[in-house]
């Protein structure tokens, strides 16, 4: 740290003030505007001239400095002082005792709490994740469930395509036989006029039966025969002309009917199916997408977990602190012991004590600072913080 | 079934830290505040699948207490690893002749511990 010097004309400032402001006040506000300002200016001098009094005493840096340089000799105290020196000796290091033992707590109630705090978010997170457990076995069964309606999907689809390619069939078939009921109605007809043409005949040979006389009149029964056998089947025919038109009649209708249902009905399920398809689709992404979700919120949570065990170790500080605060301790109470009895031949002297420090450290940087206070080079640390054998 | 890691420290600050970095890590963890308690816990039928053990503590150091670990019947084998601030190289030896895994300095992040104890207890 530089020493501060007390300026060498402590006046002066006062003085400058004074005689550039009291002039200008006097001429501006007058005798007494400029008589406040002297007596300012007064006043300010002495306070100087107090401040600057006592000497500027400067402590030089710790370090080897310090032990070149010895202390200057003290003279011994009276003894009325040295029994008061004694106590407040005594009340001084137990006061260095309490603000170590005092920060201790404190660091440990701190680090206790963050610990704590520490604690409850892992539960938190945990709790989540377990709720995020749950949602992606209900995810997976969603998915599961989905597949069910795709399968029912499926096999709707086929039994659909199967329909309409045997009604495709049915239709073909349908108007095959349309074709061969329609071939029939010529057949009919033709029956119909062979009949009369039967029927015309058996009257001429009536007729010619009527002629021959007696010898005629078997002939003449059997033409009667042939004429009614004639006339029943024309009858027979005309009937089933009619029939055969009927028929064909009627398949011509169911025909058109079922290409009509067809060209309406397997259009509309199919367009039912594609959209169920098309829903399924949406229901399988949607899943997905959650899923996806629930393994990057479940991947937070792992993460949190390696952010919350790095505090973890970081708060291991604590432990490091404690023991060098408690190494502090041991070190002040040689120094009062030794403070206590600083002509006793028979104990320790302070290099002594101060070499004796170095059995009760156990860290590396703990060495480090005796050796750099000591003016000894500090010894590198050689061995890795983690070893396994 | 978790594996149980049975930890010693004299330090309440470092037996909670350390405790809640393992369980967070799917550990389940027993503690003890030093070598005799952790030994009568041994005693009492405790199964400890490793042991992470500080060194200088008060009744029972952790010297002592990889001593007579090791002549526990059933943990002639098991994993201990060491958690101090002890950095002397004389401490080290004496440790892994008495049968120590590993040797960590105070301090050891959360996750690095995690992957020593993974790397010597696997599964």
């Amino acid at each position: 740290m530089p020493m501060r010097r007390a300026s060498p004309r402590p006046w002066l400032v006062p003085l400058l003030v004074t005689a550039f402001v009291a002039v200008p006040a006097g001429v501006l506000t007058g005798v007494w505007g400029a008589a406040w300002v002297l007596l300012h200016g007064a006043a300010m001098l002495a306070l100087l001239r107090v401040r600057a009094a006592p000497a500027q005493v400067v402590m030089p840096e710790c370090g080897p400095a310090c032990i070149e340089q010895p202390p200057p000799p003290m003279a011994p105290p009276p003894p009325a002082r040295g029994r008061d020196d004694a106590r407040d000796r005594a009340c001084y290091f137990d006061t260095l005792r309490g603000q170590i033992a005092g920060a201790q707590a404190d660091a440990e109630r701190g680090v206790t709490g963050v610990i704590e705090q520490t604690i409850r978010l892992h539960q938190t997170s945990s709790r989540q994740q377990a709720l995020l457990q749950r949602s992606l076995d209900d995810g997976a069964a969603l998915l599961r469930a989905a597949e069910r309606p795709e399968q029912i999907l499926r096999t709707l689809t086929e039994i659909l395509d199967r329909s309409a390619a045997e009604r495709a069939g049915d239709h073909a078939r349908l108007e095959a036989l349309a074709e061969s009921t329609a071939r029939l109605r010529p057949a009919a007809d033709a029956i119909a006029k062979i009949s009369d043409r039967a029927v015309l005949l058996s009257y001429n040979a009536a007729v010619e039966a009527g002629r021959a006389g007696a010898a005629g009149g078997s002939f003449g029964v059997v033409a009667d025969q042939v004429r009614a056998l004639a006339e029943s089947i024309a009858a027979v025919a005309k009937t089933l002309g009619g029939e055969l038109d009927a028929i064909a009649r009627r398949m011509r209708e169911e025909l058109l009917a079922s290409r009509t249902g067809a060209a309406t009905g397997i259009p509309d399920v199919t367009k039912l199916t594609a959209e169920l398809a098309g829903l399924h689709e949406d229901v399988g992404a949607s899943g997905q997408t959650l899923l996806a979700l629930i393994h990057e919120i479940g991947g937070n949570h792992g993460r949190l977990v390696d952010g919350l065990s790095t505090i973890l170790g970081d708060l291991q500080f604590h432990d490091v602190l404690r023991q060098r605060m408690e190494h502090v301790t041991y070190a002040l109470d040689q120094l009062e012991a030794h403070l206590d009895a600083p002509d006793d031949a028979s104990g320790p002297d302070l290099a002594a004590r101060l070499r004796a420090l170095q059995d009760h450290y156990v860290m590396e940087s703990e060495r480090q600072v005796q050796a750099i206070a000591q003016g000894e080079p500090a010894a590198v640390a050689a061995a890795p913080r983690i070893q396994l054998f | 079934m978790p594996k149980t890691i049975l930890i010693v420290d004299d330090s309440s600050t470092m037996l909670m830290s350390v405790k809640a970095t393992l369980e967070m890590n799917g550990y389940a963890v027993e503690t003890a505040a030093d070598g005799c308690k952790a030994m009568s816990k041994l005693r009492a039928g405790l199964k400890a699948d490793m042991i992470i053990t500080d060194i200088n503590m008060p009744n029972m150091g952790g010297m002592e207490l990889i001593q007579q670990v090791r002549g526990l019947p059933g943990y002639r084998f098991k994993p201990i690893l060491t958690l101090t601030t002890e950095s002397q190289a004389a401490k080290r030896d004496e440790a892994r002749r008495l049968g120590a895994t590993g040797w960590l300095v105070k301090p050891v992040a959360g996750p690095e511990l995690v992957s020593v104890v993974r790397q010597v207890m696997p599964g």
